[in-house]
């Protein structure tokens, strides 16, 4: 098309048109350079916008449901983080795509988010050296890329709010589907604000879409939603205790949330559960969760719609386990040993039955 | 006799890189995710510089914090100054009532406690400050404007710390009801309107969502109660004096990040939440916190040697004030 329309007004063919026929052909071929023009111009605009709405739709109805499926981060990565300029590009001439860009964004995010962790291990394996310049290298890396996760994760709750609304006060009608963006975009910005504070703030993400979000999740049955409202509720439960009904333990309900995850193949809750011990401290819930979670894998497959968020957060839950175990040995979890922590006692070292019994 | 110095070197090499292992528990309402814990994980590097490998254990209860320090479950501990006045009474009056009114006296008592010759105040027997971390002024939520006298505030109901004796002293001595409250549970209770006033740093404000309580009417009296900070406190055995100074030195050298982080926080509050006080109603409120820091003084409550401190840096910076004559601090 651009070439079509560049052709005429390119300096050669000017030059060759005066040449020959003097100023009437070139009054004439002016008239029909800019009927050409324009029309050309008109119809590039309308294949454009059309081609941009088939984008915007094949992204909403297969891209992204698609994406969801797959269990392969490393492809979801580059899938997500490619496609973004392509299809923002048809927002010039469409509307903004708020579902495709909540999930991309959050995608990214994760993306960038494994980057961090990466850099935390190595601040760790750099500090046991002793090599201080490595260490403080890789916490400035690291800072780096948490600012990157949180600003992407930013972005894709503010694409959620954007399309259904801020959370927090109102619920919105929502189906089945927009209910799983719903889920993602709310957990996106819980993202966003914890990641912006392991990145020293530069983001600035506002803090108090933390209490929003945790509200935003409790407009969803927590059974269609994998237990996830329930394990943020529980997890803000322990950080503000007071705010617990009586009787309610809010780690019994971490639990059952988990348990719930479990059976319906997106283990989400897994990971908040994880993320809320870890954050506190509380080193014996967080390998017993690591370890149920391990189990769990081995027992019961992902959710055939929605493999990806599984393998995410399973991928978080690896990385509490990688920092753990490279704190303690300076290395991170063994392969075939997610699950297993260094300091398990390892019954298979000790013979059953002394050598010199059976030689008497 | 080169052979000799070889195998020497071998020999002492393990010894040369051996590193002294310290706990380091941390408060943060916000656990390994929070900014303080996400602070000491740098002054892990520096440590690490003075041969101390230090393991940080994230607490998001102060008070399990502080006890597990007592009762030498960690080496140091980062807490609130208020929680800090059992290990040092000195360092923790800082955050007296009224005393610093602003971050450039904060930092001249952060940079004068980190001196060498200002060691001898905040050690004790048994412990030592390792480091001030400024947390910025404790500001007064009210859900009503109309609260901004002392008057007003009589029979108020206030989200009080129960822990804290001077603010139990504080809210009797305007004739307020104390309303029981700790760190996690105020907002809620300001939020909801079972107290009309809370008080609270900048840096409460959005994650809390403390607007919520403001509401149309309320509003946030721009005047420092306080100046909130973190102190590390370490138990004296098991750091060396030099150690806990060049400690004090490195986070002293954290200042200004912190109040780069303050600001961002404070900027936050929408600016027709703020509410200034008229000079002399200022004054009052001065005079009046000045009468309770001495009570609490002579209570034994406050260390009255960094009460003047605090006292000869206000005046330095305002030598008109009417407390510089007077000189009773």
């Amino acid at each position: 098309m651009l070439r079509t329309f560049r052709g005429p007004l390119s300096p050669e063919n000017n030059k060759k048109n005066t040449d020959s026929d003097g100023g009437v052909m070139s009054f004439l071929s002016r008239i029909l350079v800019t009927a050409m023009t324009l029309v050309t111009l008109s119809g590039c605009s309308i294949i454009y916008m059309q081609m941009g709405w088939v984008v915007y739709d094949l992204t909403d109805r297969h891209v992204t449901p698609y994406t969801m499926t797959i269990d392969d981060v490393g492809v979801a990565c580059a899938t997500t983080q490619g496609l973004q300029p392509l299809v923002n590009a048809f927002t010039r001439v469409t509307s903004t795509d708020d579902l495709a860009n909540l999930m991309m964004n959050m995608m990214a995010g994760s993306c960038a988010e494994e980057k961090a962790i990466e850099e935390s291990l190595a601040y760790i394996r750099a500090f046991k050296n002793q090599n201080i310049n490595e260490a403080k290298d890789a916490r400035i890396r690291e800072k780096r890329q948490y600012a990157i996760a949180a600003t992407r994760q930013h972005r894709s709750y503010q694409h959620m709010v954007d399309e259904f609304g801020e959370p927090g006060e109102k619920c919105p009608s929502l189906n089945h589907d927009e209910g799983v963006y719903w889920t993602l975009g709310n957990l996106a910005g819980l993202q966003a604000v914890l990641n912006d504070l392991k990145a020293q703030s530069v983001v600035n993400v506002p803090k108090d879409i933390a209490m929003k979000a945790v509200r935003g999740l409790q407009c969803l049955d927590n059974e269609e939603y994998w237990g996830i409202p329930a394990a943020a509720q529980a997890g803000l439960y322990i950080l503000m205790p007071d705010t617990a009904p009586d009787g309610v333990d809010p780690w019994v309900e971490l639990e059952t949330a988990s348990r719930t995850a479990t059976e319906n193949g997106v283990r989400l809750a897994h990971a908040v559960e994880i993320l809320v011990a870890d954050g506190g401290g509380h080193t014996d819930r967080v390998k017993d969760a690591i370890r149920r979670h391990a189990a769990s894998l081995k027992t019961n497959p992902s959710h055939r719609d929605y493999r990806l968020l599984d393998v995410v957060a399973s991928r978080q839950i690896r990385a509490v386990s990688d920092r753990m175990w490279t704190d303690a040995t300076g290395s991170r979890t063994p392969v075939g040993e997610f699950g297993t922590f260094w300091d398990d006692v390892d019954e298979s070292a000790a013979p059953a039955m002394d050598i010199d019994d059976l030689l008497d | 006799m080169r052979k000799l110095l070889a195998i020497a070197a071998m020999t002492l090499a393990p010894f040369a890189s051996a590193l002294e292992q310290r706990d380091i528990c941390i408060y943060d309402p916000l656990g390994t995710s929070g900014p303080m814990f996400g602070l000491m994980k740098d002054y892990r590097e520096f440590a690490l510089s003075e041969g101390i490998e230090i393991k940080l254990h994230a607490y998001t209860d102060e008070k399990i914090a502080s006890d597990d320090f007592k009762a030498q479950q960690c080496d140091g501990v980062v807490m609130t100054g208020a929680r800090a006045r059992p290990y040092s009474k000195f360092a923790s009056t800082i955050e007296a009532i009224g005393a610093v009114p602003n971050d450039n006296i904060m930092r001249q008592v952060v940079q004068m406690t980190a001196a060498p010759n200002a060691a001898k105040y905040v050690q004790s027997e048994r412990y030592e400050v390792g480091g001030i971390i400024p947390a910025g002024a404790v500001y007064l939520f009210v859900n009503d404007r109309s609260i901004d006298t002392v008057e007003e505030m009589s029979g108020k109901r206030i989200a009080t710390l129960d822990y804290d004796e001077p603010s139990i002293k504080m809210v009797n001595h305007v004739g307020a009801a104390v309303v029981p409250s700790n760190s996690a549970n105020f907002s809620g209770k300001f939020n909801n309107g079972s107290v009309d006033i809370a008080y609270a740093p900048a840096i409460a404000y959005k994650p809390l969502e403390m607007y919520k309580g403001l509401g149309d009417k309320g509003a946030i009296v721009r005047y420092n109660l306080a100046y909130l900070d973190f102190q590390l406190v370490f138990h004296r055995e098991k750091f060396t004096s030099e150690y806990a100074l060049k400690s004090r030195q490195f986070v002293a050298s954290l200042f200004d990040r912190a109040i780069k982080s303050i600001q961002t926080h404070t900027d936050e509050i929408e600016e027709h939440y703020w509410l200034d006080l008229p000079e002399a109603q200022e004054k009052e409120y001065d005079e009046m916190l000045r009468q309770v820091r001495i009570t609490l003084r002579d209570e034994g409550v406050y260390d009255g040697r960094m009460l003047k401190l605090l006292k000869n840096l206000r005046c330095k910076e305002n030598p008109a004030n009417a407390e510089c004559v007077e000189n009773l601090e």
